[in-house]
């Protein structure tokens, strides 16, 4: 198993240099000069230049690549040892002078005395710097605004993750059972029902259907709230930034309903293409399954059907099932850029949306990269979980 | 002689695979989900090849600002939109552009990835591992992510927009020709075909691209589903057909300003006709499925 799961892990690093690569390679497939894309047709020839430094777009394509993952780095070996006291008003030992900025320690913390993209370390009696790098973290500024996008992403992705948790809940809550009792009644009336209902979900535009949702129950019904994720005047204590969870754990039962309030729409517009895909691979799952020896078996030695469904059948039948709710949730995240821009929900989907519109191209290809490679941990978590459920697959490996 | 009996034998492997062809369309047919299917997809072309000849589009003469927003009546069975426009005439043309990108990314995907799956598949080795490689980064990213991204680089348009979608669309065809390559190419008749001294081209031509086919042709048919959702998606983010040539996406993000007053009307039908297009693709698709391969039958 852990040969597997090392081997598995390997796997991902040429995917994820690949991954990498591509999402780099967006900017130069914007026809013309990149930085007069970004800044419009009107934009002055200085700010052209400036943009142009700021990405780097006047170096070699390799170097750029290298400046892009690692940043640009800067090595000075540490040898003045005053104390120094910041702009801030720490007190630290002075380390290093770098670009004008002096890089201090304090509380085995290190960092620079102002605020800026460059981050330190020190490694040994050699103290590291560097501006920008995604490997650290660090994706760039905004092009119009000039604001760390790992900052705004800190703030939007909880609300995203917290859209696509709910609508993966929502699916599994309906898609399983539904999935089960289709297979159990083949053919009959609830059975027709869900696959024709499954086959529509997925031939649906999954913002139509939002658009409808918010028609109906937004506005005919006046049931629940079309936009953003919570009414004006509410307010809940930020501390993972999903306002589910913080309502709970703060116990503010007035933002929690208004939360669940708020999020209901669009997770329920984001859930239905996985709840078709779940409840139709439930059912066929299940039919495969119901056919087996060992079912039979089950059934000749006495076992109430009860017990022959839901310990024979359900358990083995869910295997495939859980790689498809794991690829779901990965999928979510690109849809998500369709929900969240129907109700204004304030994740990164419609960050995206805006980013693109605006021609913000460091943000499209942060959260690109952002997703792409949350997508291949969940693949890889679910390759783990499926080969840690079904031991024919450990064993062959 | 050997000549004589290799055509020989693929001729009564022609004469086969056809007749076995028309039965597999034969059991198609009787399906009803696959009659529904075909009955949608047909109808949209033919309302698609039919709207110019028999109602042609012209954006400038078809403004009328004092009809704005009216409800479906018998003048305007789909009602107006908000400058006058009347719904009906720009899904009607909207078919168009829906059915042009089904095709053409389908084309794209299919040609380059079965071609890429299947040197793979016959050559092996490096050329297989970096072809394969690259195709697996690419499954990396969710497919409206990557086109999305992808359009966005390139530019809006239509254009764009089916070279983005054909482009994220090639990886399965590459997975899907390259293991129809593996499993086809160790088939006796290959195999005999080979020791004839029968090239590689020829292999893969007559034995090859024929026996692998059906998975691509049910393939194609369920991909032109998904390309007309995900081609309404770029067009509902703005990135797809440009104005004012109509397009079911873009018609339905400019119809949610309107919802407010309550122009349902605006919103219903070219969602409908996005649903209607692609769930058609799919039963169609699902009926070639069954027919063409058992073997693939959900149940």
């Amino acid at each position: 198993m852990t040969v597997y799961i090392l081997r598995r892990l390997l796997s991902t690093i040429p995917v994820l240099f690949g991954v990498s690569l591509l999402v780099f390679s967006f900017v130069h497939l914007i026809p013309g000069d990149p930085a007069l894309a970004m800044l419009g047709e009107h934009a002055t020839e200085e700010n052209v230049a400036r943009i142009r430094e700021r990405l780097g777009l006047n170096e070699r394509l390799d170097v750029q690549y290298v400046r892009f993952m690692v940043g640009k780095m800067t090595f000075e070996k540490i040898d003045k040892d005053d104390v120094y006291l910041t702009r801030k008003g720490n007190p630290c030992v002075k380390l290093a002078k770098l670009d004008k900025l002096t890089v201090c320690q304090h509380d085995s913390q290190v960092w620079t005395d102002k605020y800026d993209q460059n981050s330190c370390r020190k490694l040994g009696s050699v103290m590291v710097c560097h501006a920008g790098g995604v490997v650290w973290g660090d994706l760039g500024n905004s092009i119009h605004g000039n604001i760390p996008v790992s900052t705004e992403l800190k703030r939007r992705f909880p609300a995203t993750v917290e859209l696509a948790i709910v609508a993966i809940l929502i699916a599994i809550l309906i898609a399983i059972p539904a999935g089960i009792i289709s297979a159990l009644k083949r053919n009959s009336l609830v059975d027709t029902a869900t696959m024709i209902g499954a086959l529509v979900g997925v031939s649906m535009p999954i913002f139509w259907l939002a658009i409808l949702l918010m028609y109906i129950f937004g506005l005919l019904l006046g049931w629940l709230p079309t936009s953003s994720r919570l009414s004006v005047g509410v307010t809940v204590d930020h501390i993972t930034g999903m306002n589910i969870v913080d309502s709970l754990l703060t116990r503010n039962w007035v933002a929690l309903k208004d939360s669940i309030r708020h999020i209901l729409l669009p997770a329920m517009a984001l859930a239905t293409i996985p709840l078709a895909i779940i409840a139709r691979m439930m059912r066929s799952s299940m039919l495969e399954v119901l056919g087996q020896d060992y079912v039979r078996t089950a059934r000749a030695k006495g076992l109430s059907e009860y017990n022959v469904i839901m310990r024979h059948v359900v358990r083995n039948a869910l295997l495939p099932v859980v790689t498809i709710i794991g690829l779901q949730f990965g999928s979510l995240m690109g849809g998500a850029i369709l929900t969240e821009t129907v109700f204004a929900w304030p994740g990164i989907g419609k960050w995206v949306f805006d980013a693109i519109s605006g021609r913000d191209y460091p943000i499209v290809q942060s959260v690109t990269l952002l997703i792409a490679v949350i997508f291949v941990f969940v693949n890889l978590a679910v390759d783990v979980s499926y080969a840690f459920l079904n031991p024919r697959i450990r064993y062959d490996s | 002689m050997t000549q004589t009996d290799t055509a020989v034998s693929i001729e009564i492997q022609n004469r086969g695979s056809e007749s076995q062809f028309r039965r597999a369309m034969r059991r198609m047919i009787r399906t009803r989900s696959a009659q529904v299917g075909l009955a949608l997809v047909l109808s949209f072309l033919i309302i698609g090849l039919m709207a110019p000849v028999v109602w042609p589009y012209n954006a400038r003469a078809d403004l009328d600002l004092k009809a704005r927003l009216q409800s479906p009546s018998l003048e305007h069975p789909f009602g107006t939109d908000d400058l006058g426009r009347d719904v009906l005439r720009r899904v009607v043309h909207g078919a168009r552009v829906s059915l042009r990108v089904a095709v053409l990314v389908v084309l794209i995907s299919m040609s380059f990835g079965s071609f890429l799956g299947l040197v793979a598949g016959m050559t092996g080795g490096f050329i297989d591992t970096v072809i394969m490689r690259a195709m697996d980064i690419m499954l990396s990213f969710p497919y409206v992510l990557l086109a999305i991204a992808l359009v966005a680089a390139l530019g809006p348009g239509l254009r764009n927009a089916m070279i983005a979608i054909g482009i994220v669309y090639i990886p399965p065809y590459a997975r899907l020709a390259r293991s129809m390559a593996l499993q086809i190419r160790e088939e006796d008749y290959v195999l005999a075909a080979r020791a004839l001294g029968v090239g590689q081209r020829r292999i893969l031509f007559t034995h090859i691209l024929p026996n692998g086919l059906s998975p691509l042709i049910v393939m194609g048919t369920l991909s032109m589903g998904t390309a007309v959702l995900d081609a309404a998606a770029l067009g509902f983010l703005g990135l797809g057909q440009q104005p004012p040539f109509p397009e079911w996406g873009k018609m339905l993000v400019d119809s949610m300003q309107f919802i407010l007053s309550g122009s349902w009307w605006v919103m219903l039908f070219p969602g409908l006709a996005i649903m209607l297009t692609v769930l058609g693709f799919n039963l169609l698709g699902d009926g070639l499925r069954d027919a063409l391969d058992p073997r693939l039958r959900i149940d």
